[in-house]
């Protein structure tokens, strides 16, 4: 009998021959690697910082719907008083107009009273 | 993701997904790698207990290391075969110094294994082998466990234990010469004799 060979085969046996874990090892590595793994980080809550004015009036703004539209609304507040500050009258005459009175038309003064405001005193 | 598309993807890929929050990818690791480091481990220590406790180890080291693992370093078997490495190292390591406790060369380890091997009239060769194995030093046995039984190249070899690839074929073949050596002396109890006796009648 060869020793070399026999020796061989011996290997060559053990190395066929598998060591199966058992369930019990199974699981304690799978709960290892159950408590190993990491975790996705849970959001921190958004803490807002203090603000100043400006910040305040720019969360106003956006708000409104942004500067645009917070342009638009100064705009329309401006027409508002000037309307407000002059003559309504013209207005009554448009509203004649509107409602067909046409002899109105040619009499209306679109804006009456604005000599008020530039009209030095 | 789905078990059949994690099985075709290497052990480097299933580590990163494992770190990503992946659930099947631990299993998988386990079912391709834990056999392989118990088989390693069972065979340097020769005791399946300990040998349950390394793998378990090292399998948790892996786990660890996921995050931090960067690819085309080293295969992760690899790395797994060197931490099971240095851990049974260790092991055996604290046996020794361990009073009272069994050494490979201590006389009664001597008469364990004596025991052992002359129980093998049953053929039980697989037995005599281990026995065998754990009477070599440290570093032969390591070799030829993962040269003839794991089944690795000697560059791999090399890096698992830190050697050079001369140095490992010169522990291989040290190791096996012991090995035959220690086996010759046991034919009788193995059954060869009877083995030789059944070819001589057959022939």
């Amino acid at each position: 009998m060869n020793d070399d060979m026999d020796l061989d085969n011996w290997l060559a046996k053990a190395a066929a021959t598998p060591v199966s874990p058992s369930a019990a090892l199974t699981a304690r590595i799978l709960a290892d690697a159950d408590a190993a793994q990491p975790r996705p980080q849970p959001q921190a809550a958004r803490v807002r910082p203090s603000r100043g004015l400006m910040a305040w009036l720019s969360d106003l703004a956006e708000g409104l719907g942004g500067r645009r539209a917070l342009a638009g609304l100064s705009l329309a507040s401006v027409a508002g008083l000037f309307l407000g500050v002059a003559d309504p009258s013209a207005l009554q005459s448009l509203a004649g107009l509107i409602a067909g009175d046409l002899t109105a038309v040619e009499q209306m003064d679109l804006l009456p009273a604005t000599d008020i405001l530039w009209t030095e005193n | 993701m789905p078990r059949d598309t994690l099985d075709v993807l290497s052990d480097e890929t299933l580590l990163v997904l494992y770190a990503n929050g992946d659930p099947g990818a631990a299993r998988l690791l386990t079912a391709r790698l834990a056999p392989r480091a118990l088989g390693y481990a069972t065979r340097l220590l020769s005791d399946r207990a300990e040998a349950e406790d390394v793998t378990q180890e090292a399998m948790l080291r892996l786990w660890k290391i996921a995050p931090q693992w960067r690819n085309g370093e080293a295969q992760i078997s690899t790395w797994l075969y060197r931490v099971v490495t240095n851990l049974c190292t260790d092991l055996r390591r604290a046996r020794r110094k361990r009073p009272g406790v069994a050494l490979d060369d201590a006389p009664e380890v001597a008469a364990s294994t004596e025991s052992a091997v002359s129980s093998l009239m049953q053929a039980d060769r697989m037995t005599a082998l281990h026995a065998a194995l754990g009477q070599l030093p440290d570093r032969q046995r390591q070799a030829v466990v993962l040269r003839h039984i794991e089944g690795l190249a000697n560059p791999e070899i090399a890096q698992i234990m830190d050697l050079g690839v001369e140095a490992v074929e010169s522990l291989t073949a040290r190791g096996k010469r012991a090995l035959a050596a220690i086996l010759a002396g046991r034919k009788a109890d193995l059954g060869y004799d009877d083995d030789a006796d059944e070819s001589e009648a057959v022939g």
